[in-house]
């Protein structure tokens, strides 16, 4: 069912594809600006042999992108799940914090990248500050409206058994509010990787997708452009799938809390 | 109403009164003037027309609520806040859903200190107990409402609270059901001895339970009269000698159900 579900969905794609590579054989797609999709993959495979064995070209710039997201999508749940509860649980601190997310929140963190190329100058620091901002914002918010919404019988039960009051946030308000933060980290990350990509583009010095497909356009190889975005897309998928969905399906879906497609 | 016994109840109830948004307009009086002893060992039960405070009064020796005025006293120490020496049962079983059975019924054990391992051990007894052996591992949103049930009673007796605090806990079960688990929880009952006070509004689940009913007046709930029951265990719903007790308890109730109905108008 699943199966037949995934092939239905790649028969537009392929065409597409299909479709694109005739034009651009055809040459009634200019193969510059837009060059075969068998050429982008070949373009793509030179560029993972490119300094083999000693350093994949195409590997360093996909690792160093894939670990300044994980940290920042880290350090960015772990402040927003900290600030998130202390403001689920504490009015003053709510009413502390509400404001300043409020008006901090709507801008881009690319917006924000030249004040930090200011600040810490091109390279990792500015890059991943950035991407722990934009992981950040969503996480609070959603975690301040799941300790918010938990259930007072549960609060009432943990304190019956005679559970302190950090055991009672441990055990009863970070678990309730999961669902939310899931939600949190599933917007957080996408934010964090548009950031991260975007800020590449002007503070990476050497590697990164991002760098990659700044430096592969002002070189006019339009082929490697296209190798890159191809890129993003499977490895966010692969992101989202193999991180999110499979720590979701181990947890809140195991509790009946959430029904997993 | 007060017994004079050389030791003193368990639970002493003095004049107690609670009022909701006491400084407002819309102040609702709860409680007025209750005064109640609960004995060691015996099985109470508080009943009353909808509305009337039962459960307000469960929730102050709870300590999720403080009374307005009087005092609450167990073990001779004032109520204050919630804690180990009381175990709630709650309507709608409040479990943790992510915890397990086990997991479940060790929270108030390895609250209290208890290594895993002891917690272990002394949850699977409780497990046992109430026959829920094979679930251990079994997460709550995969029970029917009765193995719930049976869960939260458990998770409650297993850190040996000196009392069992329960609120309309078959109320969200079907009739068969609700009829297996007021069996299941007297035998349970025999086996531990525990103290239970126990909010009700169905009179045959009082009158099977209770050692003593206590029956409560419409709004504000005052102790309209207090009923003995003093039949052998294990009872069966079969034996006569009950209706005469229900009758006592409905002709006390409906009274109050009466004057409830009037207060609304109807």
């Amino acid at each position: 069912m699943l199966k037949r579900k995934a092939a239905l969905a790649a028969i537009p794609i392929v065409i597409f594809l299909l479709g694109w590579e005739a034009l651009s054989r055809g040459s009634l797609l200019n193969p510059y600006l837009f060059p075969p999709p068998t050429t982008i993959l070949m373009e793509l495979g030179n560029l993972f042999m490119k300094g083999m064995p000693a350093q994949s070209a195409l590997l360093m710039h996909v690792g160093m992108t894939l670990w300044r997201v994980l940290l920042s999508v880290v350090l960015g749940i772990v402040a927003g799940v900290i600030v998130g509860v202390a403001m689920g649980l504490n009015r003053a601190v709510y009413s502390f914090f509400d404001p300043l997310i409020t008006v901090l929140m709507p801008i881009p963190g690319i917006a924000l990248a030249p004040l930090f190329i200011v600040w810490m100058g091109f390279g990792n620091q500015t890059i991943v500050s950035l991407g722990v901002l934009s992981a950040f914002f969503p996480v609070v918010y959603t975690t301040v409206a799941g300790v918010r919404s938990v259930d007072p019988q549960l609060v009432r039960a943990a304190q019956m058994m005679g559970s302190r009051p950090i055991g009672v946030v441990l055990n009863v308000y970070l678990p309730w509010a999961a669902t939310y933060v899931f939600n949190g980290v599933k917007l957080g990350l996408a934010r964090c990787w548009m950031t991260i990509i975007a800020v590449e583009f002007v503070a990476a010095s050497n590697w990164g997708m991002g760098y990659m497909i700044w430096n592969a356009a002002e070189n006019l190889r339009a082929d490697v452009v296209y190798g890159g975005i191809l890129l993003l897309i499977v490895i966010y998928f692969i992101l989202e799938k193999a991180l999110i969905n499979r720590l979701e399906s181990r947890t809140i879906a195991r509790w009946g809390m959430i029904r997993q497609a | 109403m007060l017994q004079n016994e050389n030791a003193p109840a368990l639970i002493q109830i003095r004049d107690l009164a609670k009022e909701f948004d006491p400084q407002s307009k819309n102040t609702v009086e709860a409680l007025r003037d209750i005064n109640l002893d609960i004995e060691e060992g015996k099985f109470t039960v508080l009943i009353g027309p909808s509305g009337c405070g039962k459960s307000t009064l469960l929730y102050l020796l709870a300590g999720f609520e403080k009374p307005t005025r009087g005092s609450l006293l167990l073990d001779g120490k004032p109520v204050e806040k919630p804690g180990p020496d009381r175990g709630f049962v709650f309507q709608d079983y409040a479990l943790f859903p992510w915890r397990t059975v086990l997991g479940n019924i060790t929270f108030g054990l390895r609250s209290n200190g208890w290594s895993k391992a002891d917690a272990d051990a002394k949850a699977r007894e409780y497990i046992a107990m109430v026959k829920l052996n094979g679930f251990e591992n079994a997460f709550p949103h995969t029970l029917s409402g009765g193995m719930k049930q049976r869960v939260a009673i458990a998770r409650a007796l297993a850190y040996n609270p000196r009392v069992l605090l329960m609120d309309e806990p078959f109320g969200a079960l079907d009739s068969q059901t609700r009829k297996h688990m007021q069996q299941e929880l007297q035998r349970i009952l025999m086996q531990t001895n525990k103290t239970v006070v126990f909010v009700t509004h169905s009179v045959i689940e009082a009158v099977f339970l209770a050692d003593r009913i206590v029956v409560l007046t419409a709004r504000p709930g005052m102790v309209k009269g207090i009923i003995d029951v003093n039949l052998p265990r294990p009872r069966e719903y079969t034996d006569d000698s009950y209706l005469d007790i229900r009758e006592a308890v409905l002709s006390l109730l409906s009274e109050e159900v009466e004057k409830e109905l009037e207060m609304d108008g109807m």
